[in-house]
């Protein structure tokens, strides 16, 4: 878009794939906080790994607050199972700059674990918690994010069920106006650290007005989806 | 192997996708003229035809400009990198029942209001506003 200059075709089908084959893309998870008075709905599945349902209000704009529900696969933690938790997101710091903007979070929820892992379906007290920064212009996102579900009972009490730490970059095509349908290439890298598991998804993320979807797939094959609207 | 082909598949597809939203961007800057348009200001461009040239619709945007520089309110605000966030700006304002109108421009980083006859904001209620949306008022101009 702000490329000008340059051969309109050769532009847009030859250069920038070749720059967006090499730059590794990423993305930007939502904010966690919305603006004081908002409220957002969202939806992300991660294949076979996990899927995840939120509700979130904002009392004020430096704090989210709502009711999160995660369905956790083997392949992704050390449980099976649903999680339901009441999550608290508070926003420590935001960096309103003339050309960028950036965030620090933390998030906690506490929650309860319907554990199918074993063959005999329990149920069991959890902690979610983890923290999260990210760097965002209108061109380039980077965001690194912490989360962790602490077990509270019986032989999972103080273990991490969850312990994963994600990195995320991503770039925008084209500079997008208010108006416009705004895209974004986002590979998001995430480790497991219990099962020394890393998983890489490539992303193209788009958002229109107040609608957010995403949509991609891990080199793993794990196919990703996201969809958001605040309002 | 097979996963292999499905991610190059994919990630193809994303850039094929995005190539071909990038290569008609220029076209739908100015937005698709029979979507509505939340600002409600007498655009030069909703005269668009099919088949007139983006030169004009670019001269049109430009007398649209000059449109926005007779709003009520000018304010120059820092942080708005995102239209998805800044949308947080137009919500927190459209519930005020002085406004009339809000236009955000990303690349002036400026928020215009126009209120309604007799309508008005003090500039405390404006940098409230802009400040429950997230972000930093710079400056607050009016006309």
């Amino acid at each position: 878009m702000r490329i000008r200059g340059m051969n309109a075709f050769v532009r847009t089908y030859i250069v920038i794939p070749l720059l967006l084959s090499l730059w590794a893309i990423f993305p930007s998870q939502a904010h966690l906080v919305s603006y004081e008075g908002g409220s957002e709905v969202m939806v992300e599945s991660m294949g076979s790994m996990r899927t995840q349902v939120s509700a979130i209000y904002s009392p004020k704009w430096w704090l989210g607050t709502g009711l999160v529900y995660d369905r956790l696969q083997s392949d992704y933690a050390q449980i099976e199972g649903d999680v339901y938790s009441a999550q608290v997101a508070v926003l420590l710091k935001r960096w309103n700059l003339a050309e960028a903007q950036g965030n620090l979070y933390v998030h906690f929820a506490p929650g309860y674990l319907k554990n199918s892992f074993l063959a005999e379906e329990s149920t069991e007290l959890i902690f979610k918690y983890g923290a999260r920064a990210d760097y965002e212009t209108r061109r380039i996102y980077v965001a690194a994010e912490y989360f962790s579900i602490l077990g509270l009972e019986d032989e999972n009490k103080n273990k991490n069920l969850i312990d994963s730490f994600a990195l995320s970059l991503g770039v925008a095509p084209y500079i997008a106006q208010y108006e416009d349908l705004n895209t974004w290439f986002i590979t998001k890298v995430m480790w497991q650290e219990d099962f020394k598991r890393v998983d890489v998804f490539p992303t193209a993320r788009f958002f229109f007005k107040n609608v957010l979807w995403e949509v991609g797939q891990s080199l793993k094959g794990e196919s990703l989806f996201s969809f958001m609207m605040r309002y | 192997m097979n996963d292999q082909c499905k991610t190059l598949k994919t990630i193809a597809f994303a850039i094929v996708f995005s190539s071909f939203l990038f290569g008609t961007a220029e076209t739908t800057w100015a937005h698709d003229h029979k979507a509505s348009h939340s600002h409600g200001k007498d655009h030069a461009h909703k005269d668009l035809k099919k088949g007139d040239s983006v030169e004009k619709d670019q001269t049109a945007q430009a007398n649209s400009s000059k449109d926005l520089k007779n709003s009520d309110v000018v304010i120059n605000v820092n942080g708005m990198v995102c239209s998805f966030c800044t949308a947080n700006i137009e919500k927190r304002f459209k519930k005020e029942k002085a406004i009339k109108d809000v236009v955000v421009n990303l690349d002036e980083k400026k928020v215009y209001l126009s209120f309604k006859d007799k309508g008005s904001l003090s500039d405390k209620q404006i940098t409230s506003n802009i400040k429950k949306a997230g972000y930093n008022v710079v400056s607050i101009e009016r006309n």
